[in-house]
């Protein structure tokens, strides 16, 4: 974005409450420092499926932030992260989330580090997001990821938004400790295999192009991006380890397969509606498939999926009658994927969730949804987000999941059944 | 939501059914005077390029509560077109970074977009949804677009002394059948063109708001500019 040189203060006619005016203090060797962290208290409801598990989780995280400016153009960010869990090993954990330079110009930017890129329109499920790996164990709902390093260029020019990533060094996704919750019943071992030789150290790469149009009255954004490396979705193979009594399946090994992505995004926007679509094709080499099938791991084939919905606001709709501002968002997606049984998730799903907006003082806001399994009628998850602000300095956040399964050939969400939990999370601003 | 209740009421009182005096003038001419003027103060303020404003927004409730906004907002003049501005939240801090970007039209809605920093997230928001409170104040997501001439039709309605100052009270009726207002109300100086109070009346016809300007400062020997404007 173009950076605004300035000297006059500007207000529209409606655009001021109270107006003070600062000399703008350009950063020097001082960083301007931000910190967030929280206590959380995590309460699953039922019965733990395995010995290890805990019922009460006590966890703290902590986030700074040091941003340097210098020059006109020039920028430093630095976001170390570190989470400590009272029940699972492998949810105590460190990450730098971003460490990265960035400098531009009127029509470029170039970023170098270790960084985080959001790709997608839609709410229920981030199908076409690649650069990042997973942090699964923050969260099940996968929206917590990993920094990955990356050279990164964008160029704005009149046919779109052009990027290029360079992304070298791989990260693995985090997978719950035998006393986490959350998890299969076999435990996935830090142990890895790769398809690439490089493994960790192979260069992946991705370009892409972004535009928004304007179709007769609605605004109408187009993006489409191609992936080339390793996979950040790994395949789960046995492991097998020889006891007195024979081979056995002591865990599980990630395998990560090279891959190739083509992903689409749509999104239109008519009046109060946002029309949402994202498309997904992913191509591996047809040896690394027949090697797995060996290993009695199925599901990697070349596929496609997709998912596609709307959400839709209802503006105060109970502002005339209870003067409130509250807004209610309506949101329902279909989520397809062609490997259907293979597929672990999400293969034809249907997630309808509304949002309430009180939009007062506080901010507050509920998201409550579902997803249902349209294959298998007994899978379904619940989720509700909850937050308000207590003070300048303090979030209040209630998160609950609610899983349910019934079919053992629904592996995912059968491991699940058990985790329901509702977590209370103080968050705090510095 | 009673922020700057009391303070609306006071000044409510003191202007009593402003609005509804005065229909002598044919309604052709009125329309006619009101939008030479209006056009007028578009003209006065062209040519300014680009702008960055600090604001803070203070949210005061009916028990005295207060909670404070920071906020940058950088403004770009687009010529035949509305104007672009990013508005980036610095206070309270757990909005810090969140950044919202409008894109002003005059023939059709606005584009408008939110950058959310934990996810690194770019969302566009359905500008259809333009009446809905900005970030908890009383100040509507329209209300963050810029002057227009074509998203008013205007009329003029008298001439008044506003404290002091002498005023063309003009009514302007938006023409985008979303906006949250039926009707605004604007008292510009008949000087520099300057607006010294806004009314708005909600979809009910009834006055929802007032909005007042005051300690205008000169920028490049053209550009008025308020320091504040209180509800």
């Amino acid at each position: 974005m173009k950076r605004l040189i300035t000297t006059a203060l500007q207000s529209t006619a409606l655009m001021a409450l109270s107006v003070h005016c600062f000399t703008h203090a350009s950063a020097g060797l001082m960083p301007d420092l931000a910190m967030q962290g929280a206590v959380e208290g995590r309460q699953f409801v039922q019965e733990a499926q395995y010995a290890q598990q805990h019922d009460s989780v006590l966890s703290v995280w902590a986030e700074p932030e040091l941003v340097w400016e210098w020059g006109d153009t020039q920028r430093l960010t630095f976001k170390p992260f570190y989470r400590y869990d009272s029940a699972d090993d492998e949810r105590t954990h460190g990450d730098i989330r971003e460490f990265m330079w960035l400098t531009y110009g009127a029509n470029w930017e170039i970023r170098a580090g270790i960084g985080k890129v959001f790709w997608g329109v839609t709410e229920s499920q981030h199908l076409v997001d690649i650069i990042n790996q997973t942090d699964l164990v923050e969260a099940p709902d996968g929206e917590e990821k990993l920094g990955q390093p990356m050279v990164q260029v964008t160029w704005l020019h009149d046919i779109g938004t052009l990027e290029a990533f360079i992304l070298p060094g791989f990260r693995e996704r985090t997978f719950a400790g035998e006393e986490g919750r959350l998890r299969s019943a076999l435990l996935v071992s830090d142990e890895a295999a790769y398809q690439a030789e490089e493994e960790q150290e192979h260069i992946d790469w991705a370009l892409r192009w972004s535009r928004s149009f304007d179709v007769a009255e609605a605004a109408l954004d187009l993006s489409v991006a191609w992936f080339q490396g390793t996979a950040r979705d790994p395949f789960l193979t046995p492991e097998i380890t020889l006891t007195g009594g024979g081979p056995q399946v002591s865990g599980l090994a990630p395998y990560y397969p090279l891959q190739r992505q083509l992903g689409i995004t749509a999104q239109t926007t008519v009046d109060a509606w946002l029309w949402k679509l994202e498309v997904l094709r992913r191509d591996y080499d047809e040896h690394v498939a027949d090697n797995l099938q060996a290993q009695g791991v199925a599901g990697i084939q070349d596929y496609s999926a997709a998912v596609g919905g709307f959400e839709y606001t209802l503006v105060g709709p109970f502002a005339e009658r209870w003067d409130s501002a509250l807004d209610i968002g309506l949101l329902l997606e279909y989520q397809y994927d062609q490997r259907a049984d293979l597929a672990p998730m999400a293969q034809n799903d249907l997630f309808a969730a509304t949002r309430l907006a009180f939009n007062d003082a506080d901010s507050s806001e509920i998201l409550a949804g579902i997803t249902q399994d349209l294959d298998a009628s007994g899978s379904r998850g619940v989720m509700l987000e909850a937050s308000t602000r207590l003070s300048d300095f303090t979030t209040l956040k209630v998160n609950g999941w609610i899983f349910m399964a019934d079919d053992q050939d629904d592996t995912l969400a059968y491991s699940l059944r058990q985790d329901d939990y509702i977590e209370v999370s103080l968050n705090f601003f510095y | 939501m009673n922020i700057f209740l009391s303070l609306i009421t006071a000044l409510t009182l003191a202007h009593p059914l402003a609005a509804l005096a005065d229909t002598a003038q044919p309604a052709a001419d009125a329309a006619e005077k009101g939008l030479a003027i209006a056009k007028e103060r578009k003209q006065r303020d062209l040519g300014w390029g680009d702008s960055e404003t600090r604001m803070t927004m203070i949210l005061r409730n009916s028990q005295g509560e207060e909670s404070v906004r920071e906020m940058r907002l950088k403004s770009l003049e687009v010529a035949n077109d509305g104007d672009k501005g990013l508005t980036i939240f610095d206070e309270p801090r757990d909005v810090k970074g969140t950044a919202f970007l409008n894109f002003s039209h005059t023939g059709k809605p606005d584009d408008q977009w939110l950058y959310l920093p934990a996810l690194k997230r770019v969302k566009r928001i359905a500008s259809r949804n333009k009446s809905g409170p900005f970030m908890g104040s009383e100040f509507a997501y329209e209300d963050m677009s810029s002057f227009e001439l074509e998203k008013f039709r205007f009329s003029y309605v008298r001439e008044e002394t506003l404290n002091g100052v002498v005023c063309h009270v003009i009514e302007q009726i938006p023409t985008d059948e979303y906006s949250g207002y039926t009707k605004q109300i604007v008292w510009l100086d008949t000087e520099h063109l300057r607006a010294q109070q806004v009314e708005f009346y909600d979809r009910k016809k009834s006055l929802l708001k007032t909005l007042t300007f005051s300690d205008y400062k000169l920028y490049k020997d053209k550009y008025w500019r308020a320091m504040c404007s209180p509800w």
